[in-house]
């Protein structure tokens, strides 16, 4: 086995329905998968795709985007590095309900439908893992559906605040996302997006400035984000 | 209706033998709720999988202003469960009501587990069962996204009532009841709702009403689709 397949047979083994399969079916599998590689702002697939694949996110990452008919975007879920997205066809051929975009360079495994299906559907214990990542997946979904529900825009806008500074593990994060991308990822319009932000800074809860946002009063914005 | 009739009928328990139904059956929880009854709450650690044999279930989240959105309903037939069946501590991230009077059947992850494992075709079936609930809750987030309360209000009236043209037909739903299917406050509902009477799309009495212009509340639904708040 050379060094690419034996990387990629480490690579899928982190993921427990590739877990369950022997070392032999790992290696068949890191010997066809495809890696592709992709810029920001490159499609992977779109909304509407008949697109039977499995991938798995080597590096970077991938937002799947909702569009409006008026041409807003929503983002409904987040891939990064190290995870894997069953596409509904795989399951019962129904098209892709979102548009995978690419918003940080990135580069993905490809496992095609006939070649994965026929070794995980043989394997009852990688079957029951597939069972409980969808569960995963539909509780996700779930929280998603709660929180464009029942929090308000401020909420979700400092929910992302918070996640990004907790990401970086410091107070000033850079002005990395633009408000259309906020605004696509909460479920709302730049200038939505544009009033929290300056309401918080009123109330002294984040300092904004061009080009990166500080954290000041992060009680006060965790309490914005969650209430209770 | 007996048990072993009803997981034969079901996809998820069809490829398994008739001993092994036979076996289920046995190890079924048989519960009768009445309407409105909890069956679980949200946030409890409820590791069951269950079966509809009649009426309805409905699986609701609470925000902690007291507002609620029904996620979705589980009918004869159909099987829904805790995520705790799957992932053994997770709490549930809804709380399960029956929406009207109903008998289900229940088993334990650890009753199913060993028939789960020892048939793919099951865990199979189940994924199937989940990628379509998915689907819905992705139809879901898209609505509560990018369509405003009055045009998800009209699809609601014209999916529960569009039969019944040019004849009042009775308010079954309360206000709160509205909000939680369409993800709203009793407020808003109101308020959209007399908004549509006034424009002639619906006429509203106190126990009853009637959609007197239906082209206007398709329209009006189709309209707001393209004008977003």
């Amino acid at each position: 086995m050379d060094m690419q397949t034996s990387n990629v047979v480490k690579l899928l083994a982190r993921f427990p329905v590739f877990a369950k399969l022997s070392h032999q079916e790992q290696a068949q599998l890191a010997q066809i998968a495809v890696r592709k590689s992709y810029q920001r702002g490159e499609y992977v697939a779109h909304s509407g795709d008949v697109w039977p694949y499995v991938i798995i996110i080597d590096y970077g990452e991938i937002h799947a985007m909702k569009m409006s008919p008026a041409g807003r975007s929503f983002g409904t879920l987040k891939l990064q590095a190290g995870e894997e997205f069953w596409s509904p066809t795989l399951f019962n051929g129904i098209p892709l309900p979102a548009t995978l975009e690419v918003w940080k360079p990135s580069a993905i495994y490809f496992l095609h439908q006939e070649q994965v299906l026929p070794l995980v559907q043989k394997n009852t214990a990688a079957m029951w893992e597939l069972s409980k990542g969808l569960a995963q997946r539909l509780h996700q979904k779930s929280e998603l559906i709660e929180e464009i529900a029942f929090s308000s825009v401020a909420g979700r806008l400092a929910r992302l605040l918070l996640d990004q500074f907790d990401g970086r593990g410091n107070s000033h994060v850079g002005r990395d996302l633009s408000l259309d991308e906020m605004g696509a990822i909460i479920g709302t319009t730049p200038v939505m997006v544009c009033k929290p932000i300056y309401r918080f800074a009123e109330n002294g809860l984040i300092n904004v400035s061009r080009t990166e946002f500080q954290l000041t009063d992060q009680p006060g914005l965790e309490e914005v984000a969650d209430p209770r | 209706m007996k048990v072993t009739q009803l997981l034969s009928q079901n996809p998820i328990y069809a490829h398994l033998s008739d001993s092994d139904r036979a076996n289920l059956a046995g190890l079924a929880i048989s519960r009768n709720y009445p309407k409105d009854q909890w069956i679980t709450h949200y946030g409890d650690i409820w590791p069951y999988l269950f079966i509809v044999e009649n009426g309805r279930v409905s699986a609701i989240k609470e925000s902690y202003e007291g507002r609620s959105l029904l996620i979705a309903t589980i009918r004869p037939g159909e099987t829904f469960w805790g995520l705790a069946f799957f992932l053994e501590t997770a709490p549930m991230p809804v709380a399960l009501v029956a929406g009207e009077a109903c008998r289900i059947h229940l088993w334990s992850r650890d009753h199913l587990l060993p028939y789960l494992l020892g048939n793919g075709h099951m865990s199979w079936e189940l994924s199937l069962q989940m990628v379509t609930r998915m689907q819905t809750a992705s139809e879901m987030v898209e609505v509560l996204a990018f369509q405003p309360v009055a045009g998800r209000l009209a699809n609601l009236l014209l999916d529960r009532y569009g039969d019944a043209m040019e004849d009042y037909v009775a308010r079954d739903l309360t206000l709160d009841e509205m909000a939680a299917r369409i993800g709203s406050t009793r407020e808003t509902v109101c308020r959209v709702l007399y908004r549509l009477a006034e424009e002639g799309s619906i006429h509203i009495k106190r126990t009853e009403f009637m959609i007197t212009d239906r082209d206007k509340l398709e329209n009006h639904a189709g309209i707001i689709k393209g004008n977003e708040n």
